[in-house]
């Protein structure tokens, strides 16, 4: 078993590697390395989108919360897909039309570069760091699990991956990256769905009369995992708001020709992450079905190998030869999944750093293309690095809170100065910095004296989401900074941003 | 798809508006004016654009063209209902499970409830929503906007 799952590590490997040894030679100025040449498809920043955003917690985290847990499982997957029609309808398109590779670049438009950037860039900082120390901790535990290497190795392989991928082949490698991942993990899904279903002849009816006659209606009944609505509400406001506030998903909508394609990516986006996710629940439910709970948790506690075991066993069990192939496919799309994330996380973080706090904020734009890449590969080698040391440093802590909190803080700090940017006149630098640094720390305050890290009953703010408070003081605190600034240049340079935002007349090509 | 022209309002020489320093820096496209002996006697840096493109006025008078108006009014009309009701619906999940749990757990086929039925709803009307809004922008709003733009060409080659 564990060569053909290392031939399959292998092949992801070396195709990836020739993905990016084609893009670098393709990757010489800023705007293809971040953007790729504003050259995509709809079609292939769709794919790649979905590749960007469902990460190995999706895949295997979901499809294990609901073989423990039941419907709640399936109530956590819903807020994923929903997020998307904030991106659509909110963000995407301005953000396409004003920008040019960061989510910075919209607010810098009309207010005050220095200031906003430096503030845009932490909050960028901030998010990609937490997000990427849940998927290094989480890649590694899981390469650990599904095929016997170290944590430690794991780490460093996965993270030496992400840095030849961003800082030699850009976003162009990136991109491929997270399309391949996609196709992989949406054939995975699907085949495995099709697998479960096809005991039961594609009958939903008798597929669930199966789960309640082995758990109980109980099992697919609300409640089992979520006592507190206000909790999932206040988890579902950080996930419908907070992607259209996530770094590596806004900088996809740069590599794209113009704003239509920009909607159509979204949308092809939304398919395939809907898809994902009606399929997860199939094979989460199917895993509960063919599967003993022992089983499961006996292999991860937290349910992670609920899916890899269904794969096992519907391929015809431990030690068959179908068994292990099936099981080391979706071990090898588990890999492909965490690549692309990690990749795309990677590439957000090091562009905050070198376009907008080195190039724009430290040398004031005075830099020339060619450095300009030069400067962004760093940046990569060193979220690189740090990405790697915080992995070793944080094995066995329980970090899968920072995946939400990464979503709060995005929905906190980087959306309501988004959002009044593009269409608030009077919104300046004082409310884009007074927004962003007081929807960062409220975030981060809420979540320090949360249940995350004291037991519940001590916990002085009682939710484990801070989004149902920390959202609307950065919409307020963003409001409020607004009205005590006075910047008239910021207002009259409305007029063009929105123009811009709404018409495309004079966006980046 | 053809490459958008920077917007150049035929001003034969660049425009010079008289950023501050705070504002011009960063941004790269504009650059100190170095030409001005005057100012630079004054210990005065003013900035230009690299590339013409335009001042605040020309901006303004395509903000309250009738034509952009009209965008903005049709995608007020239609984003924000949809925002509206997309939220509406998607709380309307945790909230109806969390507080009405009789009610959702009522089966509807077999052993499928209410609530499972609610849940997976949900993905079919992000859907419909994602739809509909593709098809209202690209039948109307782009047209406006291409009928914009044709304006503002127009008006340009004058």
């Amino acid at each position: 078993m564990k060569w053909i799952t290392y031939g399959l590590f292998g092949l992801i490997v070396s195709i990836t590697i020739g993905i990016t040894y084609w893009a670098a030679r393709r990757t010489s100025s800023a705007s293809e390395f971040y953007a790729a040449g504003r050259s995509l498809s709809g079609v292939q920043n769709g794919f790649a989108i979905a590749g960007d955003y469902m990460s190995a917690a999706s895949f295997l985290g979901i499809a294990g919360l609901i073989a423990l847990n039941g419907y709640d499982g399936f109530l956590y997957s819903v807020g994923w897909l929903v997020a998307y029609i904030s991106v659509l309808l909110i963000v995407a398109e301005p953000l396409r039309n004003s920008g040019k590779y960061t989510m910075a670049d919209v607010l810098a438009y009309r207010l005050k570069p220095k200031p906003v950037r430096t503030a845009a860039a932490l909050s960028t900082l901030v998010i990609s760091t937490f997000y990427l120390i849940a998927q290094m901790v989480g890649a590694g535990s899981l390469i650990q699990l599904l095929v016997g290497i170290p944590y430690e190795t794991a780490i460093v392989i996965v993270g030496v991956m992400m840095v030849l991928y961003v800082a030699f082949g850009g976003m162009l490698a990136t991109t491929w990256v997270q399309i391949i991942k996609a196709g992989l993990l949406m054939a995975g899904a699907i085949a495995l769905a099709i697998m479960v279903m096809l005991k039961f002849n594609f009958n939903p009816v008798s597929f669930f009369d199966a789960i309640s006659a082995k758990h109980g209606q109980r099992f697919l009944e609300p409640g089992l995992l979520y006592k507190d609505p206000i909790e999932l509400v206040s988890l579902g406001m950080a996930l419908v708001l907070g992607t259209a506030g996530m770094p590596h998903i806004l900088m996809r909508f740069y590599t794209v020709p113009t704003a239509k394609t920009a909607r159509v990516s979204v949308i092809w986006a939304m398919v395939l992450i809907g898809v994902f996710y009606i399929m997860t629940t199939f094979l989460g439910f199917g895993a509960s079905l063919f599967l003993s709970k022992e089983q499961i948790t006996a292999a991860d506690k937290g349910g992670n190998m609920a899916a890899p075991l269904l794969a096992q066993y519907l391929g015809g069990g431990a030690g068959t030869a179908g068994g292990e192939a099936m099981l080391a496919f979706i071990v090898a799309v588990a890999f492909a999944t965490i690549l692309a994330v990690v990749a795309g996380l990677t590439l957000a973080a090091s562009s905050a750093f070198a376009h907008d706090f080195y190039v724009n904020v430290l040398k004031g734009g005075k830099v020339d293309e060619a450095s300009q890449v030069k400067v962004a590969r760093y940046a990569t080698f060193g979220v690189g690095t740090m990405a790697i040391l915080l992995g070793l440093l944080s094995k066995g802590q329980n970090v899968a809170h920072l995946v939400a909190l990464a979503f709060a803080v995005a929905s906190s700090a980087n959306v309501p100065v988004i959002v009044y940017s593009v269409f608030w006149k009077k919104f300046n630098t004082g409310g884009a910095v007074t927004g962003i640094v007081v929807g960062l720390l409220c975030t981060l305050a809420l979540v320090a004296v949360s249940p995350n890290y004291f037991p519940a009953k001590e916990a002085i703010f009682p939710w484990k989401n801070p989004g149902i408070i920390s959202i609307p003081v950065g919409f307020i605190a963003a409001f409020i900074g607004s009205l005590l600034y006075k910047e008239p240049q910021a207002e009259e340079k409305f007029d063009e941003l929105y123009v811009r935002a709404n018409t495309g007349i004079g966006a980046e090509s | 798809m053809p490459r958008e022209k920077p917007l150049n309002y035929g001003a034969a020489e660049p425009v010079y508006e008289g950023l501050s320093r705070e504002h011009a820096e960063g941004r790269e496209e504009w650059r100190p004016m170095g030409h001005s002996k005057i100012m630079a006697a004054a210990g005065e840096t003013h900035w230009e654009l690299k590339q013409p493109r335009g001042n605040d006025a020309r901006w303004a008078e395509i903000s309250e063209s009738e034509e952009f108006r009209g965008l903005m009014r049709a995608k007020a009309k239609f984003l924000i209902p949809a925002i509206i009701f997309s939220f509406a619906y998607y709380f309307a999940l945790p909230l109806s499970v969390g507080y009405f749990p009789n009610i959702m757990n009522k089966k509807i086929f077999g052993p499928i409830n209410l609530a499972y039925l609610f849940a997976l709803s949900q993905f079919f009307v992000a859907w419909a929503v994602a739809f509909l809004y593709a098809r209202v922008a690209g039948k109307k709003f782009d047209t406006t906007v291409e009928r914009i733009k044709e304006n503002v060409r127009g008006r340009d080659s004058e």
